[in-house]
């Protein structure tokens, strides 16, 4: 059968839920993800500022998360639903990045790792772990970075959201200027 | 060793010889009290393993918690939401785990679908073994996540109070659905003092239907209806559910707006009223469609555009101008965008609408000539459409032929429901639930029951055991096919054990999955795989179950044996063998728009290509 209407291009999407701390609420809240064949590029859930429940982190690529949002809400253990769209949210996401190195490319690993705000968590003979906690398309560009070296091992966190920001000088917030890399940009 | 362990013994016999507790219960006690806390009079189960410390419970309250023994589970699960259907109340039902809990995804997946109010009870492997893969142990919560409203583990008997509250509470409100409760065998069994003074602590739960609808989003619907030259009313489910059939009747007649009826909204408007059009969608009325497809502003009620109601979605009603009421919000703009959305309960939705429609009728005199003559020519014009159509479509009958026509048994049942009266219908699924809907004259609210958004072919059968259990002072006649009947008809074994003796089976017997076979002759060139059928002496099988079996093949027949199994004080399973190949028509292809009707058969020319009424 066909699509009653066209489907629209699928857009990332970062969702923010929250949700109880109990068996089963998670796997319900995937569960209909999962129905709707999105696929899920990053998930990330955690303790929130409230005992007993969690915050979760969705960065999911579909065409319209609209309906998603309403049957997310539906759930008995959610308590809110959110998708980031805002430039005031706070993004940040953590990476660790193994690299091999050569006598003749360590200063440039270095000054790579440097120049995008990377800070050396651990450091051997001709291997260094770098660490990197920034918002994911600062991240992207560290990973990128590196990829022209000999990264041996990559993890990232996916990203995690704080929505309600204190009103202090903005100076002390280095960029929230975050917009979801498209799928795209993001698996170059 | 003996030495050393003799001791212990010894204390702990005089641990156990103290005074128990008289309020100390088992976790299986506690189970039956929340039931008749909840205001459960009935379940519908089969014991098992791990639910036996349940069943071992019972008997000390079986004056007040009637348990219908079923002969599948799936027969239970579907006997539950019969029973729920027909009363308006939280259907139960009970199995053991692994298989138990497995054959009741069926029933539980339908009741989800067509948002009736289930609890499901099962029981689950002591909770050291959970996970082991221990004997009959099935993650049922795991399986039905998708297919339940909520679900609950409970592993420690002080929980089952809250859970038992909750999952009644989750299962009859907003949205009705089911509800899974999988309790450990262990949970079962050990004894506390329950605290019954417990809180629901569902903060992420919200009851749509007790909040006030928004009265801005009523203004806009109220504005857009107020101005529509070309208005419908379409009313699904969510108008039985609420119970707002009075309002919905008191609102028709105040703004003169025509009603349609889906499948599941048959019964919420009174058929025979002036207002009343009928069913749409796949095989609805084409008077009915093409009003939906010529209307301005089409006012949904608690029907979710399913698409055997919209057709090709994209086409649909694409003059309208379309408002939608549905206690769920997540329904809301899902298949088809929404001019206004009102979240909330229907009854409460529709006397909104008829006070803000008053309210700007006496506002001003431009208006106060009033909806209802304004309308006067789009009535003229539906009823000029039905009358086009109509005589082509009802009763149709292949003229060369003089077997009995499944619009025959239909037309007596009809005639007999009109005679006698106090009688509610259950259809499986197939052609022959199409004719009944069609045929058959809905007067009531819960008087049509049927498997709709799940498709469920063999829920008739114990489906009106449940509704039969539900109302013992009404005739309950199950109309099934012969496909379906043979999925779940062991239930007449027990409804012979209960002593029905208000439930009656006509099975539409065309030896065919007849439905299948009809896409098939029009859409596969006659290709007829899989759809041919053969079966038992249907008569007999009912005999040998215990009940009356009659066997039809004519019209006369027909009429005598319906008032026969009528009178017969107990189930009577009739067997109308009616032409084998009789289509259900008027139909809209699916994927297409409803628009375009194929109204005529010339079915037995299966080469031809069948007239359509006109595209859209």
């Amino acid at each position: 059968m066909t699509p009653t209407t066209p489907r629209a291009a699928p857009k990332r999407h970062t969702l923010v839920v929250q949700l109880h701390d109990r068996p089963g609420a998670l796997y319900r809240a995937i569960g209909l993800i999962r129905r709707r064949d999105y696929n899920v590029s990053s998930l990330v859930v955690g303790a929130s500022e409230r005992a007993g429940t969690s915050r979760m982190v969705l960065v999911v690529e579909a065409a319209d998360v609209h309906q998603i949002v309403q049957q997310l809400s539906r759930l008995v253990d959610v308590l809110s639903v959110a998708e980031i769209a805002r430039n005031e949210d706070l993004v940040r996401e953590t990476a660790l990045a193994v690299v091999d190195m050569r006598d003749d490319d360590n200063g440039a690993v270095y000054a790579a790792a440097a120049a995008a705000g990377a800070r050396v968590s651990h450091q051997g003979h001709s291997r260094v772990l770098l660490e990197m906690t920034a918002e994911p398309s600062a991240v992207d560009a560290f990973v990128l970075s590196m990829r022209q070296f000999d990264l041996r091992q990559l993890a990232r966190t996916g990203p995690i959201v704080i929505q309600e920001l204190p009103h202090s000088s903005p100076s002390s917030i280095p960029s929230l200027n975050y917009t979801a890399p498209s799928a795209q940009e993001f698996v170059q | 060793m003996s030495i050393t362990t003799g001791p212990e013994r010894v204390s702990l016999a005089v641990t156990q010889s103290t005074p128990r507790d008289p309020n100390l219960r088992t976790g299986a006690q506690i189970l039956c009290e929340a039931l008749l806390r909840q205001g459960v009079d009935v379940i519908f189960g089969i014991p098992g393993g791990a639910i036996m410390p349940f069943y071992h419970a019972l008997p000390d309250y079986a004056d007040t918690l009637r348990h219908v023994l079923c002969r599948h589970e799936q027969g239970a699960g579907h006997a539950a939401e019969g029973y729920a259907r027909a009363s308006g109340r939280v259907g139960v039902c009970v199995a053991t785990s692994g298989p138990g809990a497995t054959n009741l995804v069926t029933p539980i997946a339908d009741a989800w679908m067509d948002s009736t109010p289930l609890v499901a009870l099962t029981g689950q492997v002591p909770s050291a073994l959970l996970g082991t893969d221990a004997f009959q142990e099935t993650d049922i919560i795991g399986i039905t996540v998708p297919i339940t409203k909520h679900s609950f583990l409970v592993r420690d008997p002080r929980e089952i109070p809250r859970v038992m509250a909750e999952a009644f509470h989750i299962a009859s409100t907003g949205r009705p659905g089911p509800v899974l409760v999988d309790v450990t065998k262990d949970a079962q069994q050990s004894s506390i003092v329950p605290n019954w003074d417990v809180t629901l602590d569902l903060e992420g739960y919200t009851d749509h239907r007790a909040a006030e609808v928004d009265a801005s989003h009523v203004r806009e619907a109220a504005h857009l209806l107020a101005h529509a030259e070309r208005p419908l009313i379409l009313v699904g489910n969510g108008v039985i559910q609420s119970g707002a059939h009075t309002e919905l009747l008191a609102f028709a007649e105040q703004t003169g707006i025509p009603v349609i009826t889906t499948l599941h909204g048959l019964g919420a408007f009174p058929q025979e009223h002036p207002l009343s059009l009928g069913m749409p969608g796949m095989h609805g009325w084409v008077h009915v469609n093409r009003a939906i497809q010529r209307c301005d502003v089409l006012l949904n009620v608690g029907s979710r555009f399913d698409d055997r109601v919209t057709g090709k979605a994209s086409t649909f009603a694409p003059n309208a101008s379309i408002i939608h009421v549905d206690v769920d919000p997540s329904e809301i703009g899902k298949l088809v965008p929404v001019a206004v959305g009102i979240v909330g309960d229907a009854k409460k939705a529709l006397r909104a609408l008829g006070e803000a429609l008053d309210k700007r009728q006496s506002a001003g005199p431009s208006t106060a000539l009033g909806m209802t003559a304004r309308l006067s020519n789009w009535i003229v014009e539906i009823h000029e459409l039905r009358e086009r159509f109509e005589p082509r479509q009802h009763y149709r009958r292949r003229p060369d032929s003089e077997t009995l026509q499944p619009h025959d048994v239909c037309a007596a049942l009809n005639a007999a429901r009109h005679a006698r009266g106090n009688c509610r219908v259950v259809t499986d699924v197939g052609q022959h639930q199409m004719w009944a809907a069609q045929l058959l004259d809905w007067k009531r609210p819960r008087s049509h029951i049927t498997s709709g958004g799940s498709g469920t072919m063999g829920f008739a059968v114990p489906a009106a055991l449940g509704a039969a259990i539900a109302c013992p002072d009404e005739t309950i006649w199950a109309v099934v096919g012969d496909g379906g009947f043979q999925m779940t008809n062991q239930e007449i074994a027990t409804m012979a054990q209960e002593g029905l003796t208000n439930v009656k089976i006509a099975i539409i017997n065309n030896g065919y999955l007849g439905m299948v076979r009809q896409w098939q002759q029009l859409f596969e060139g006659r290709r007829y795989s899989g759809t041919p059928l053969t079966g038992p002496d249907f008569a007999k099988l009912g005999e040998a179950y215990g009940v009356r079996g009659i066997t039809v093949e004519t019209v006369e027949q027909a009429h005598a044996a319906i008032a026969d199994a009528w009178d017969h004080p107990g189930p009577v399973v009739i067997d109308f063998r009616v032409e084998r190949e009789a289509n259900v028509f008027p139909m809209v292809p699916q994927g297409k728009s409803i628009g375009e009707m194929m109204v005529d058969a010339h079915t037995h020319a299966a080469e031809s290509t069948p007239a359509l009424a006109g595209a859209s």
